[in-house]
């Protein structure tokens, strides 16, 4: 029985910290939440507030256009290893290159972005430098431009832990296999469509939901250093504006059904994600 | 090759910049400085008080390493022995939580701990750093004493050590790799964080280091060199957890994809 404490503190620290919070957010996403005050129940009106709000529509389309990331996110770091893989004589060399900034805090390299793309940085000046200066931009404050820019900021940030991944997948495959598609005449592209894509298939699967639950759940140090999800609300996303609802505006009510939508949402893509494995496993 | 360039570009224009005086970055900011300085960086340490708020993270982040490695460990021994239908439940319970992000926890959280008058404390911090990590270090050590020969284990208890024993004599020093991992990936993971420190600790005079460089960033400064500079002193920790620890941040996110 005394053996119960090697558990106790573990189901103590989880339970306070994640387990009652959950709890505490879901009932208040149904009040009108003042910390320090009453909390009256306002049923749904959080909710509808959010569904009939302009930002949050706003917000929704932010998230939606992100996911035009993820092939990019995925197709890279992909390539990347396999060039690694066939290629490369010290691939350890290239990886560590590509990995070092997946040690880096993600607000520090946004705000390194930052001075790269300030309308004086490098960015800007090269263009100018080959002639194309009709080309520069103050990347970060032009409402087209801020989600694209985020996407590739991502591209550069994802790409080592990406790299890592397929790389290990790929030192599972057989080299046989492309010893015996390089004799029958399949060049590199045939080679990683016909082999590799579908020998490492479940590893890109769950790269994939990766991605996905950070899109909606991580996204926050990378709006507050590259745009604050500016202009307006072109580029806010929905763990910002709980951020911002919360901490800035003291709408606590609001954050809280926000919150709620997060997290059937991360249910959603983590269960959808399973679904597909297994159904995926039973077929083979 | 050419694909790794941009790789390694911005650092070079970071550690450029940070060393450049601010007349020659407008003039330039794409060369390499001609005047180098070291004022960015007295600057930046200065103004966003980083000496100290480097030891601020060193305390909560130290906290959450030994802390989550504790539970991790110890919570693992435990489940490998108890396997009922309740234990097991429990442990994939605890493991869930891993889908729990921050974003979702941070606000009822800052509200009840304010109640309880915990915040701007780096205890409290360290112990939230903790349990945000500890579901994947469950699922680390779990998966690895799991796997460890059960052979190991029984000729110890044929030899009449009791369960403490046998954590402290055998598993545990047989799981060295696997806490190892752990505690450099919970260092990464906390170091980096900015939501949690942020709203958790408003304190000026107790702030960690990667949300005081972000501030010292964000006052509408225009300042590049100096912002530059204090980018570069908080990576520069990472640049050695890095260098010394690449192996264990590699084989604890292939074993957080199951590999």
């Amino acid at each position: 029985m005394l053996e119960a404490l090697y558990v106790l503190p573990i189901v103590i620290v989880v339970g306070v910290a994640l387990l009652l919070p959950v709890a505490s957010v879901v009932a208040h996403s149904f009040t009108d939440w003042q910390p320090g005050y009453g909390s009256p129940w306002v049923g749904d009106r959080n909710y509808a507030e959010l569904l009939q709000s302009d930002q949050f529509h706003q917000i929704l389309f932010n998230q939606a256009f992100l996911l035009l990331g993820i092939p990019i996110w995925t197709i890279l770091p992909l390539v990347i290893a396999s060039l690694l893989h066939e290629r490369v004589p010290v691939p350890g060399v290239f990886r560590t290159i590509f990995f070092f900034p997946a040690t880096i805090s993600p607000v520090v390299i946004g705000i390194l972005f930052t001075f790269i793309l300030a309308p004086t940085g490098p960015v800007n000046a090269s263009l100018r430098a080959i002639g194309l200066g009709g080309l520069t931009h103050n990347w970060l404050v032009d409402e087209r431009l801020g989600k694209p820019v985020i996407i590739g900021v991502l591209a550069w940030a994802t790409l080592g832990t990406g790299v890592v991944i397929f790389a290990a997948a790929l030192s599972g495959i057989a080299p046989e296999l492309f010893e015996a598609a390089t004799l029958e005449g399949a060049n590199w592209w045939q080679r990683l469509r016909y082999i590799t894509v579908p020998s490492i298939r479940s590893v890109i699967e769950l790269w994939i939901v990766i991605l996905l639950v950070t899109l909606f759940v991580g996204v926050f140090p990378w709006i507050y250093s590259l745009t604050r999800g500016g202009p307006g609300y072109s580029s806010t996303t929905i763990d910002f504006d709980i951020y911002q609802n919360a901490l800035t505006f003291g709408y606590f009510g609001l954050a809280a059904a926000e919150a709620v939508v997060l997290l059937v949402i991360v249910a959603l893509v983590v269960g959808g994600g399973a679904l597909v494995g297994r159904a995926r496993r039973s077929m083979a | 090759m050419v694909m790794t360039l941009p790789f390694i570009y911005p650092f070079v224009f970071l550690v450029a910049t940070a060393l450049k005086p601010l007349p020659e970055f407008n003039q330039d900011s794409v060369g390499l400085p001609a005047h180098a300085t070291l004022e960015n960086l007295s600057a930046a340490w200065n103004e966003a008080s980083l000496g100290p708020a480097i030891v601020h993270s060193l305390i909560a982040v130290g906290i959450a390493v030994v802390l989550n490695v504790a539970l991790s460990s110890v919570a693992a021994f435990w489940f490998v022995r108890h396997r009922g239908r309740l234990a097991t439940s429990l442990r994939w319970t605890l493991i869930a939580t891993m889908a729990v992000p921050a974003p979702v926890f941070i606000v009822p959280l800052f509200v009840q701990l304010s109640v309880w008058g915990l915040t701007d404390s780096l205890v409290t911090l360290g112990v939230v750093f903790a349990a945000w990590n500890v579901s994947f270090g469950l699922y680390l050590m779990y998966t690895f004493i799991d796997a460890l020969p059960y052979e190991l284990t029984e000729a110890a208890e044929v030899d009449g050590a009791n369960s403490f024993q046998l954590l402290r004599k055998v598993l545990l020093p047989l799981s060295m790799p696997a806490m190892a991992t752990l505690a450099v990936l919970t260092f990464v993971w906390s170091w980096s964080d900015l939501l949690i420190s942020i709203v958790l600790v408003q304190d000026p005079s107790r702030r960690l280091v990667t949300p005081a460089t972000a501030l010292l960033a964000d006052q509408y400064s225009t300042d590049i060199p100096k912002n530059a500079a204090g980018v570069l002193i908080a990576i520069l920790p990472m640049l050695a957890v890095f260098l010394f620890g690449q192996r264990f941040l590699v084989r604890g996110i292939l074993a957080g994809v199951g590999k």
